[in-house]
């Protein structure tokens, strides 16, 4: 049997370890955090064919909840932390090309990255999300200025203050519901929700969607994503798509979910939603800078899943929950080749990378990428948007799917774009290295596997309606 | 006009939360709160969470400081997070504040009378953190103060003696052992108890130093940690100097 709290455990035993490691071969920290990642994601599988039958919970310290802190795991959770760390797996053999001194930190820094967004999706305890969300922020902080030149220290700076912000108004959302509840407990909450005043309840609501808003890039707490995902070094900016961004909506959706119990149709979430989908598809079709493009798409795509959400039917959350999965992978994806076409075209333009993808080590998984987050059949971001798209649908909210529809277009335009010049005939061609393209053919490899064989990942997401209703 | 937009958004705020806090009874008897609900065995408990702490603490954990067995023992997983925290805070300093090529800063001798001061006061700074950390289960204090005073004999130290470095790769080294033991206390709960961070040592005559299990061993190597720590990023911050 897996404990969930392995997840969590054995990165940090590995983090606090690396120190040590360091003194003798730096060489060697490296290839622990590959086994850290690795041995995580194994965990994570196996956690996921446990939790099939009837969510696991792990209580810690042995007092039982809401005494201690519990974890808890449903099959929706333990999809999104195996998502998450087999994609930090596959990042951190892509880690291998960071060079800047001191690596020992930086592997540490993002161990530690991977094991705070993990413990965000596996915790059943209020307080509790909000150590790790202060784990995964501060140590996105610190990897978000490594390169240390103006961009990044930019980019770091807003974060820092933004993400400040919004942890403070997490903080204050859980003071609020503790002061009138006296109980941190997720499932304690949802049980007594009902008795708190309305007033504080909807102010509690709020603090918390806005906080945990911030790392989900919702309008308007996302002005530090372009900065960012421009500045940070490329493998985070990889990793910050797929790891704290998914673990800051999972969060979002317990909190809607799991302790408000909200059912129905949301319109406050949906709007925010909408606007974050317009926010980030609108600018990101105006972008010449590669990475900012793709760290604006990732903004709309945030704000796909945050509407799907929002819309609050069954087959819309499913929706949401398989766009975060697409997202994760596909992103992860782009940021990689993202990271080799401004190698390769020494510029972060797009203009100047004509012809750089035309390498089919590169170009294969780069289409693949490119065209699972537009969407396109029969790869994963297919399921994701049709599923939303659907759920509003049924529902006859028509003039939102209209707009959805329409920045979803505005998306195909500026990727066409995008791939007409990479693969353009151009200068010479530079070949990847290892390091380089076997991250991104296991990625375009689980797209592809996602998109044609769906069954797996469907038959998770049929728990959708249980965690709808409240269920872990 | 920011000035005003940001005046606004702030007195907006202000209301809104003061609005929602003046909602809620501050300093109400603890018989008023109420009562917790466990989710898993699905019963609702005859008394509140705090009143619960205050009740049974001393026996659930064996410390006399209720404090201290809410932060180690009871929530001793997000004090395990929060030292992580402070470990990353830490790391990002000194990733931030590494440089390649040392720019060396010329600085002066302090006095004679800081000199001599901090010669005297060092070891018993020390010491007082050390106490302090030590009877975190009994008095008032634990592994984060003392921690801290610990790391301010060495920014003494700093003040006293411009050219005084502490050795990095000694920081480092029991900043990792320390949180190596905190894992290692949480897992070894885990094999012989089945529960991660079960307080798994016998809790011992209340009130005694030998007490509270597992709690004394968890905040001295919070203590060694956060002292370490916080002297690895007063060392970064000072830089190199001559």
């Amino acid at each position: 049997m897996i404990r969930p709290v392995l997840l969590i455990a054995f990165p940090l035993f590995f983090a606090f370890l690396s120190p040590i490691i360091g003194l003798w071969s730096k060489k060697w920290v490296r290839y622990l955090i590959i086994f850290a990642t690795a041995l995580n994601a194994t965990l994570a599988g196996l956690l996921l064919l446990e939790v099939f039958q009837h969510p696991v919970f792990d209580i810690i310290g042995g007092f039982q909840p809401p005494l201690g802190i519990v974890l808890m795991v449903g099959p929706l959770g333990a999809i999104i932390a195996f998502i998450i760390n087999l994609v930090a797996f596959i990042i951190s053999i892509y880690n291998l090309k960071v060079e800047k001194e001191p690596i020992v930190r930086y592997s540490m820094l993002y161990l530690l990255l991977v094991m705070g967004s993990t413990g965000m999706v596996l915790t059943g305890d209020l307080f509790n999300l909000f150590v790790f969300l202060e784990v995964t922020s501060i140590a996105s902080y610190s990897l978000a200025a490594y390169n240390k030149d103006k961009k990044g220290f930019l980019g770091a700076m807003k974060y820092v203050i933004i993400g400040s912000i919004g942890s403070t108004f997490v903080l204050l959302g859980i003071t609020l519901i503790y002061s009138e509840l006296r109980t941190l407990n997720m499932l304690d909450i949802a049980a007594r929700i009902g008795t708190m005043d309305p007033y504080v309840k909807i102010i509690a609501f709020t603090s918390l969607f806005l906080g945990f808003g911030v790392e989900a890039e919702m309008f308007p707490l996302n002005t530090w994503v372009p900065d960012v995902y421009d500045g940070a070094p490329n493998p985070i900016s990889a990793a910050f798509a797929s790891l704290p961004a998914k673990a800051g909506i999972f969060a979002l959706a317990r909190v809607i979910f799991t302790m408000f119990s909200f059912t129905n149709f949301l319109w406050f979430v949906v709007i925010m939603g909408l606007l974050t989908v317009f926010f980030g598809e609108l600018i990101a079709y105006t972008q010449k800078n590669l990475k900012r493009m793709l760290a604006y798409s990732s903004i709309g795509q945030m704000g796909m899943i945050i509407m799907g959400l929002g819309i609050g039917t069954t087959l819309a959350v499913e929706g949401a929950f398989y766009q975060m999965i697409a997202h994760a992978l596909g992103k992860a994806l782009l940021f990689i080749a993202a990271g080799f076409l401004i190698y390769a075209a020494k510029s972060d333009k797009i203009e100047d990378m004509k012809g750089m993808a035309r390498n089919p080590l590169v170009g294969i998984p780069l289409l693949i990428g490119a065209l699972s987050i537009m969407g396109m059949p029969p790869f994963a971001g297919f399921y994701g948007k049709f599923f939303i798209l659907m759920g509003g649908f049924s529902e006859g909210y028509y003039a939102i799917i209209a707009l959805f529809l329409a920045a979803s277009i505005v998306e195909v335009a500026y990727y066409a774009r995008f791939i007409k010049i990479v693969f353009e005939k151009g200068n010479r061609v530079i070949r990847p290295d290892a390091a380089t393209y076997i991250p991104l053919i296991l990625l375009a490899i689980l797209i592809v596997l996602i998109g044609v064989y769906p069954k797996p990942i469907l038959a998770v997401l049929q728990h959708v309606s249980a965690f709808i209703t409240g269920g872990a | 006009m920011k000035r005003v937009l940001a005046l606004t958004l702030a007195i907006l705020l202000f209301i809104v939360f003061a609005m929602a806090f003046a909602k809620i009874p501050f300093g109400e008897k603890m018989s008023n709160y109420p009562d917790y609900y466990n989710p898993i065995e699905n019963q609702t408990s005859n008394m509140s969470l705090p009143q619960h702490y205050l009740t049974y603490g001393k026996n659930d954990t064996g410390a006399t400081n209720m404090v201290t067995a809410v932060v180690v023992d009871y929530r001793g997983f997000d004090t395990l997070g929060e030292v992580t925290v402070l470990f990353l805070a830490s790391t990002g300093v000194g990733s931030l504040m590494y440089v390649e090529d040392k720019v060396k800063r010329k600085v002066r001798r302090s006095n004679a009378v800081v000199e001599t001061g901090s010669k005297l006061l060092f070891g018993f700074i020390i010491l007082f953190g050390a106490y302090i950390f030590i009877h975190g289960h009994l008095t008032p204090g634990g592994g984060f103060p003392g921690g801290a005073v610990i790391a301010s004999s060495f920014l003494l130290l700093y003040l006293a003696y411009p050219k005084f470095h502490a050795e990095h790769k000694k920081l480092n080294v029991s900043e990792s052992l320390a949180g190596l033991t905190f894992v290692i206390v949480g897992l070894l709960g885990l094999i012989i108890a089945g529960y991660f961070l079960y307080n798994f040592l016998p809790f011992g005559l209340p009130t005694y130093l030998f007490s509270a299990g597992v709690i004394p061993v968890i905040y001295v190597a919070i203590g060694v940690k956060v002292g370490s720590e916080l002297t690895g990023i007063v060392d970064a911050m000072m830089g190199v100097r001559e």
